[in-house]
C-alpha cells in the first residue's frame, strides 16, 4: 500500500479482494467474511477503496440471509454483475403472476424493511432476500418464475424487452 | 394455527391502522394486542408477531429473546415496528431474531402503507399455510 499510494492517480488508491470471492467458491463462508473483516480493518488505518468480487447465483438457494448476513455486514454497497432492470422486471412479473393483487403492497412492505447495517442493494436483490426469509411457502416457485423470466425475456408473452 | 396476527404494544395508531388494513386485505385475518408475557401466553399461537421497541413496562428486546427461546414461538416470523431511526436499537433487534423491522413515523402517520403490506403478508402466510394443511 505504502509502495503505490504515491504513483495512485487523482481517484486515489483502489484495491481489489479476489481472495475473498475464491473462498465463497470453495465454500469457506467464514474464512471469506474473516478476511473482509481483515480488509475493514485495513481501510480503518488506510485511504483507499476496496473492491471484492462473489460469484453468488441470486437465483439460487445459497442466496438468502443466513448465509449473506456477513458479507451484506462488511460492505458498503452490492453492485450486481450485470444491469439489474431486468431482474427487477422478471421478479415484479412473477410477484403479480402469483400473488396476484397483494404483490403491490408487499413491495411496498419490502420496500421500507430497514437494515442499517446492510451494504446497500439493488431492489431486486433485496426482494429475493426478503422472500426467501419471510415467505418460504411461496419464494421458491416466484424465484424460479422470475429465473425463466430473466433468461428468456424475448419469448415471454407481454414482454416489453424486444430490442434492448 | 389460527390466523391470529399479536401486536405487541401499549397501543397507538398502529393497532387502529392495521385493524383497518386487516379488515381491508385480510379479513380472514385477526389482530389481538398484548403487553406482557401472561397476556401473551394467554392467547392461542399467533401466524405473526408484531413488536413495538416502545414498551413501557418491559424492555421489548427482553420479549424479543424470550419469544425466539419458547418453542411455541421459535418459528413464528417477528416484524419490530420501531418509532424512529434508531439503528444500533434495529440491529440488537435483528441480532435477536427479528425477522424484518419498519419505522413506525409519529401520528397521524404512523404505519401509513406498511400496514396495507403487513396485512397482505398475514394473508399471504395464512394462505400458504392452507395450502400446506
Amino acid at each position: 500500500m505504502r509502495r503505490v499510494r504515491p504513483v495512485a492517480g487523482a481517484e486515489g488508491l483502489r484495491a481489489y479482494g479476489e481472495m475473498v470471492g475464491i473462498l465463497w467458491k470453495a465454500r469457506q463462508f467464514a474464512a471469506a467474511i474473516r478476511l473482509e473483516q481483515l480488509w475493514n480493518k485495513l481501510l480503518e488505518q488506510a485511504s483507499f477503496s476496496l473492491y471484492c468480487a462473489y460469484a453468488i447465483d441470486v437465483f439460487g438457494k445459497e442466496f438468502e440471509v443466513s448465509n449473506l448476513e456477513g458479507v451484506l455486514c462488511t460492505h458498503t454497497h452490492l453492485v450486481p454483475a450485470q444491469p439489474n432492470g431486468t431482474l427487477e422486471t422478471a421478479l415484479n412479473r412473477s410477484m403479480d403472476e402469483i400473488l396476484g393483487a397483494k404483490a403491490d403492497a408487499l413491495r411496498v412492505l419490502i420496500k421500507a424493511n430497514h437494515r442499517p447495517n446492510w451494504a446497500v442493494m439493488p431492489t431486486a436483490e433485496a426482494i429475493i432476500l426478503w422472500l426467501r426469509r419471510n415467505l418460504s411457502g411461496q419464494a421458491d416457485q416466484i424465484i424460479a418464475r422470475a429465473q425463466d423470466y430473466y433468461h428468456a425475456p424475448l419469448q415471454s408473452p407481454g414482454s416489453t424487452l424486444v430490442g434492448e | 394455527m389460527t390466523n391470529l396476527i399479536l401486536l405487541i404494544s401499549d397501543g397507538g395508531s398502529a393497532d387502529r391502522q392495521l385493524r383497518l388494513a386487516l379488515s381491508k386485505t385480510a379479513p380472514e385475518c385477526s389482530l389481538e394486542r398484548a403487553t406482557t408475557r401472561a397476556e401473551i401466553l394467554s392467547m392461542q399461537t399467533p401466524r405473526l408477531i408484531l413488536l413495538d421497541l416502545m414498551l413501557s413496562n418491559e424492555s421489548a428486546f427482553d420479549i424479543l429473546r424470550w419469544i425466539r427461546t419458547e418453542e411455541r414461538y421459535k418459528d413464528v416470523p417477528v416484524f419490530v415496528l420501531a418509532p424512529q431511526v434508531l439503528n444500533m436499537d434495529v440491529k440488537d433487534a435483528y441480532a435477536l431474531g427479528a425477522n424484518s423491522c419498519f419505522i413506525q413515523k409519529p401520528a397521524p402517520e404512523g404505519l401509513g402503507p406498511i400496514a396495507r403490506g403487513i396485512a397482505a403478508y398475514a394473508s399471504l402466510i395464512a394462505l400458504s399455510e392452507r395450502a400446506c394443511a
